[in-house]
């Protein structure tokens, strides 16, 4: 068990002896105070102030309490004099004004909380100040600073040194490929660099690389892989009688080109930026326009979008925004922006300044998660513990999204911003919709001018007060409530406007740090808006001009090829969604705490490959999939006992479909998938692609999250894979299963003339292989057994559909369906 | 012991995290089939607690939402009866959610019930009857003034950030008492103010999630656990045969490829079996009627308005007895920000009973001991009036009261002042709350962490005392 107490403060095992030393020093040259000199001071100190300060304040306010309370340590002399958010706790010399005395004494200040001391001991703490404050004590808490501090940021609580050196921090460099002569016998396992780096790790263990899967797994795994989807029998047939020899890779070009493939992953991006429809958090208000953004994740992966555009756009799509723009372009840069926007927020608080900076913080946790791999929201309250990321540089990034505009309005239940996209279709309409409006209001005028005329014609004298229309007769009365009644059913009728969730400009601020992360308590002086100061060192991040929020400066910092973190994060990530898991281990920690790649020298040669290429997604699929590592079988038969989470890539890994594909292909096998696009979600009925049901954040369909997909409301950086008795209960038991698998019975009892060939059909549709010949008698045998039950049930009614249904769910139900080898 | 448990041969790590939960590891096939794992029996060394000897094994939350009003319930204050209609003596908190007035006196009496001579209103004349074994704490502070917030905060321990809820917490602690049954159940809970978040797992395996039953406003009668009952057509004979089928399929594919089957393959087989047998019990324990006539009139069962959550409240404890840790009974909605007297009274009246039965029900069979029941609501209201007839969201005092497992009896910590505004001494936080409710159980909260993103969390975070007055 690791201690809690260790947990919250890891720091001191690090303390580092340069640190330590210079510590001293800094506390030589500044000791200035008059001292009681010599041994009895340092006595006095041991035996009455000591042992009070370690039984009484430590457990709060020291370098090993779990939080230092108000920013303050006492385990040093440094720590009093430095003091915490309130002040100095001891001005040497002068125990009256000591805010130290002032807590003791139980003032404005209680220290201890529970218990004021004796009076003994508060006079012996007013004598050891006055005399002079002797205290040997030599850690210095306030420079070494490792529980996180009050404002300002004083420096890093980091190791500096481990932080300079550490990998993922350093700019990329493309490691040299691997070797192998053509005689080597490890040459026919190297179809591309990939493999050159795998197989050179697994020379170092003796170890041999996995052989290449058979055809029909091959297809198998490529098509979920992509598409998220089985492949059809076809397509299976297609591509084992090409012998060509590059009908794999035309296979991957196929997949590539699918629409299917933005689909899948889309759905991966999703995932990172905790999309969903609802709001969740404590008001769950349905966010109607959010699938504008979905739609548009889908549609530029399909497009290939560069990876650093795509990261800009949603970022600063709209500031991209610019004349030369088509109408078509200026959508997608808004629409792209939703990603900043589609978060969980507390909306009803009613502290709207906690609200906002709430908002900030959830931004900023979802990107830098996100795009870095790193945990910046870590340095809200504190310095980052393992990180080199101060207090001060998230309020720097905080001011970049404190600038810009997310919401609609603070009112008591607050909105989210949505801003009207252009369109020429709908300007057009609404203008020549215009007239219409504009008739009935002038009728409706004309109606209300004559029944005034009509009263003043009546009595002369009459003036024409607001009251008028008191006088007006009934009938005029009837035909004017007619006319507004007409007026605003039309009215009402004007095309609307296409909204989209998305972000603006907002006054540009630069935000004080908020002191242990309270809103209410600041710095005196802001902090410049920029970015987390120690990878600026790496890759400079442009000026942000005065008028802007920081954003495009931001985003462009972060997609600078140049950039130590980027390409890696993401490289690793697609590695992972090929694999199951990626090369390094913790996807979105890339810090101090996260694990070292596997293989490092992969990773990093895939990145900046990656970047050379343009930041292609797609070029990226095909490097991987046609290396001969992508390609393996699965098998658990080798080195799994050395081994068992293949951290050397000897087999591909088996993997269970996530739900999305697990609910697409039971809709697929009994052919009842709708393929439509795009659009509102849906409802779990509809059988359409699951990427498209509503993600309601308060109320997750239970399918979802039974099967891994938990929460939509914060960034998701690998989906779990559990076994759990709820999955079986869905696959045993839920009407989609019952009502797919009873319509495929009824197909194969239709189309195919016997139970053989009934049974080959179905292998193919589910397995994309034929059954062996002992399956092949055992499934006749369960049929006529299945058949039998059934009848003897009350219900029978076409037993041997029922009986066939029965095989199918099993089918659907067994591992062999609900993985991927 | 935290949530990484060493590498065991041939095993990853990830397997035995992913299948340890639910008592698979390491187990065989012919273990399982038909055998429920007898309570207090850890069924795996992964789980991390307990770290001492628990006092209560098993949890039943009921849960009021909306906020019932502290003071018009088990804080009882005189003064507001003679400051009636006067201003405020002091200041209102600097975030409200409404404005309100004036004090406002309760329209109910209060009287002094049992030997603890507990003043309780004439909202819960039943619940009174119960004084003498209950704990009621009415200093409790939260620090949010929307249901919203306060339900994440009360659940979650943050109204800022997902995080596990608290019963997931207690379930990874302690894993489940019964292998069939889910360790974590929420009966009728709010799909609003946080909805699944607030009995969701967050970062902790989904398997600690609440398995959900109904859901606000949704009948007892009909209410279901989702999946958990085949189609009409399907026979248990049918079922039992697809099983086998999907055994032995799994082997000849393994054979087929000249493979063994591995323990995720395993695994999966087995938890085929126990959803089978989970089938088999679950439905049972929510067939109320093998229950006694006498047992469901104590629960105001069939009697008009005490019917569902009566229901709710027997469910609960057929749950508890079979080995479910964490029961959060949810009842709505206590928020009467006008009409306090109207629906206070008839919110009130439908639940009085229903706990009271609850409560000797439980210790007629001697559940009590090692049961501990929570009452509670996400915050209480103003002694200050919202409109003439309201009263509005109060995070800064409030109270909830416990029993059974552990806690003393007849026993009132921590006041309110003198017109329940604010907490003012033994204030217990949400926090304080979530440590004391893990102590009961054996948990130090402290040591129960789970690692994410890079480090170790809590349900009580950096905070969060044990309030050791109030432990028996």
């Amino acid at each position: 068990m690791i201690r809690a107490r260790a947990l919250f403060c890891p720091v001191v095992q690090r303390l580092n002896i340069i640190v330590a030393w210079a510590t001293i020093l800094i506390l030589a040259g500044t000791f200035t105070g008059p001292i009681a000199s010599g041994d009895e001071a340092i006595d006095f100190f041991e035996e009455r102030i000591r042992p009070v300060l370690i039984e009484k304040c430590y457990s709060c306010h020291s370098i090993m309490s779990e939080t230092a309370e108000a920013g303050l340590l006492v385990d040093s002399r440094a720590g009093l004099l430095n003091g915490g958010d309130s002040g100095p706790a001891i001005v040497i010399g002068d125990a009256e004004t000591s805010l130290i005395m002032d807590a003791l004494q139980h003032q404005t200040l209680q220290m201890p909380p529970d218990q004021r001391l004796s009076n003994e001991i508060i006079q012996d703490f007013a004598k050891w100040i006055d005399q002079g404050m002797a205290d040997p004590r030599v850690l210095d808490t306030s420079e070494t600073n490792p529980i996180g501090n009050s404002s300002p940021s004083k420096g890093l609580s980091v190791d500096p040194v481990e932080s300079q050196t550490h990998w993922a921090f350093q700019v990329l460099q493309r490691p040299p490929v691997p070797e192998f002569s053509v005689g080597d016998t490890m040459a026919e396992s190297i179809r591309n660099p990939i493999d050159a780096f795998v197989v050179a790790q697994l020379q170092k263990q003796d170890w041999l690389p996995a052989t290449i899967a058979d055809k029909p797994t091959l297809i198998r795994r490529a098509t979920f892989d992509l598409t998220g989807l089985p492949p059809t029998s076809e397509e299976v047939s297609d591509f084992l009688n090409d012998s060509t020899p590059d009908a794999y890779s035309r296979v991957i070009d196929r997949l590539l080109a699918s629409p299917r493939y933005g689909q899948r992953w889309g759905r991966h991006w999703l995932d990172l930026v905790r999309y969903a429809d609802s709001n969740g958090a404590d008001e769950n208000h349905s966010m109607p326009v959010a699938w504008r953004y979905r739609d548009w994740v889908v549609g530029a992966i399909n497009k290939d979008r560069p990876y650093d555009d795509f990261l800009v756009e949603q970022l600063a799509g709209d500031l991209l925004v610019n004349d030369q723009c088509s109408e078509k372009r200026i959508r997608e840069l808004l629409v792209a922006t939703g990603m900043l926007v589609i978060g969980p927020k507390m909306l009803a608080e009613q502290d709207k300044a906690k609200m906002r900076i709430d908002i900030v913080d959830e931004q900023i946790d979802t990107i830098t998660r996100t795009a870095l791999g790193l945990t910046v929201a870590c340095a809200r309250c504190h310095d980052h513990k393992f990180d080199p990321i101060s207090n001060k540089d998230y309020y720097a990034v905080a001011g970049i999204f404190a600038s810009t505009k997310t919401m609609a309005n603070e009112d008591f239940v607050s909105q989210w911003l949505e801003r009207p996209l252009p369109s020429q279709a709908i300007d057009a309409a609404r203008i020549a919709y215009q007239p219409q409006i504009d008739a009935k209001r002038a009728e409706r005028d004309t109606l209300v001018a004559a029944a005034r005329q009509q009263v003043i014609d009546a009595d002369p004298s009459s003036v024409p007060t607001a009251e008028i229309e008191q006088h007006f007769s009934e009938d005029a009365k009837l035909r004017i409530a007619k006319a507004n009644e007409e007026l605003a059913e039309l009215e009402k009728g004007m095309p609307a406007h296409e909204m989209a969730m998305a972000v603006d400009e907002a006054k540009p601020t630069d935000l004080p740090i908020h002191i242990r992360g309270n809103h209410l308590r600041t710095a005196d002086s802001a902090t410049s808006r920029g970015t987390i100061e120690r990878l600026r060192h790496a890759v400079p991040m442009k000026p942000i001009p005065a008028d802007a929020s920081g954003r495009l400066q931001f985003a462009q910092w972060l997609t600078d090829p140049q950039h130590p973190l980027t390409a890696r994060v993401a490289v690793n990530r697609i590695w992972m969604w090929h694999f199951g898991q990626p090369l390094m281990r913790s996807p979105s920690n890339f810090g101090l705490r996260g694990e070292r790649p596997t293989n490092q020298d992969l990773l990093d040669w895939l990145a900046s490959e990656w970047c050379k290429e343009g930041y292609s997604m797609k070029w990226l699929h095909r490097l991987i999939m046609t290396s001969h590592t992508y390609q393996m079988t699965s098998t658990t038969d080798t080195y799994q006992d050395q081994d068992p989470d293949n951290l050397y890539l000897w087999r591909q890994n088996r993997r269970r479909l996530e739900i999305e594909p697990l609910r697409d292909a039971i809709l697929a096998v009994g052919n009842g998938l709708d393929e439509q696009f795009d659009g509102p979600g849906v409802d779990l009925q509809t059988p359409r692609r699951t990427i498209y049901m509503t993600i309601n954040r308060a109320a997750l369909f239970d399918m979802f999250s039974t099967f891994d997909y938990v929460d939509p409301a914060s960034h998701i950086e690998q989906r779990p894979v559990t076994t759990v008795p709820n999955q079986a209960l869905m696959l045993m038991n839920h009407p989609l299963v019952h009502a797919q698998a009873n319509k495929l019975a009824g197909d194969l009892l239709a189309i195919q003339q016997d139970d053989s060939k009934r049974l080959t059909a179905l292998w193919q549709i589910v397995y994309q292989r034929d059954p062996t010949e002992s399956e092949h008698q055992h499934l006749i045998d369960y049929l006529d057994r299945a058949e039998k039950i059934v009848n003897s049930s009350s219900q029978a009614h076409d037993s041997r559909r029922a009986a066939w249904s029965s095989l199918i769910r099993t089918a659907i139900a067994a591992s062999e369906f609900c993985y991927v080898e | 012991m935290s949530n990484n448990p060493s590498s065991m041969p041939n095993t990853s790590r990830r397997t035995i995290l992913r299948h340890g939960c639910f008592g698979l590891a390491g187990l065989a096939l012919s273990d399982l089939v038909g055998r429920s794992l007898a309570a207090d029996e850890p069924s795996s060394s992964t789980i991390p607690g307990p770290h001492f000897s628990p006092r209560a094994k098993r949890v039943i939350f009921l849960f009021m939402h909306g906020g019932p009003s502290h003071i018009d319930t088990f804080d009882y204050k005189p003064d507001l009866v003679t400051h009636n209609g006067k201003p405020l003596p002091f200041d209102k908190p600097r975030i409200q959610f409404a404005q309100t007035g004036n004090l406002l006196s309760s329209p109910w009496k209060f009287q002094q019930y049992g030997q603890s001579g507990t003043w309780v209103s004439d909202l819960f004349p039943h619940v009174a009857q119960h004084v003498d074994d209950i704990t009621f704490i009415h200093s409790i502070h939260g620090s949010n003034e929307a249901h919203g917030g306060a339900l994440l905060k009360i659940h979650t321990g943050s109204d800022t950030f997902v995080r596990p809820s608290m019963g997931a917490w207690i379930s990874y602690g302690l894993g489940s008492q019964n292998a069939n049954l889910p360790s974590f159940v929420t009966i009728n809970p709010t799909l609003g103010h946080g909805g699944v978040r607030n009995f969701g797992s967050a970062f902790l395996p989904p398997i600690h999630q609440a398995t959900r039953l109904g859901s606000s406003g949704v009948s007892m009668k009909t209410a279901q656990i989702e999946n958990l009952v085949p189609p009409q057509s399907m026979s248990d004979d049918l079922q039992r045969a697809q099983l086998d089928l999907m055994q032995s399929m799994t082997h000849m594919h393994a054979e087929a490829q000249g493979r063994t089957i591995d323990n995720d393959l395993q695994a999966r087989i087995d938890s085929f079996q126990l959803a089978f047998r989970m089938q088999a019990e679950a439905p049972n324990l929510m067939d109320l009627s093998q229950e006694t006539a006498e047992t469901l009139a104590l629960y105001g069962i069939n009697e008009g308005p005490t019917d569902n959550y009566g229901r709710q409240c027997l469910i609960a404890r057929r749950l508890s007895e079979s080995g479910v840790r964490f029961v959060q009974v949810s009842h709505a909605y206590w928020d009467q920000h006008s009409e306090l007297k109207e629906q206070h009274g008839s919110l009130a009246m439908q639940v009085d009973q229903p706990i009271a039965g609850l409560m000797a029900d439980l210790k007629r069979r001697g559940l009590l001991d090692d049961t501990l029941v929570i009452w509670g609501g996400e915050f209480g209201r103003t002694p200050t009036a919202q409109g003439n007839n309201g009263r509005d969201h109060n995070p800064h005092a409030f109270t909830w009261w416990m029993a059974g497992g552990g806690v003393r009896q007849g026993f009132h910590y921590g006041e309110s002042d003198e017109f329940g505004f604010y907490s003012v001494i033994d204030k217990v936080h949400v926090h304080d709350l979530h440590a004391t409710l893990l102590h009961l159980l054996g948990i130090d909260h402290e040591r129960l962490t789970y690692r994410y993103g890079g480090r170790d969390f809590r349900l009580t975070d950096i905070a969060g005392n044990v309030v050791h007055s109030i432990l028996a």
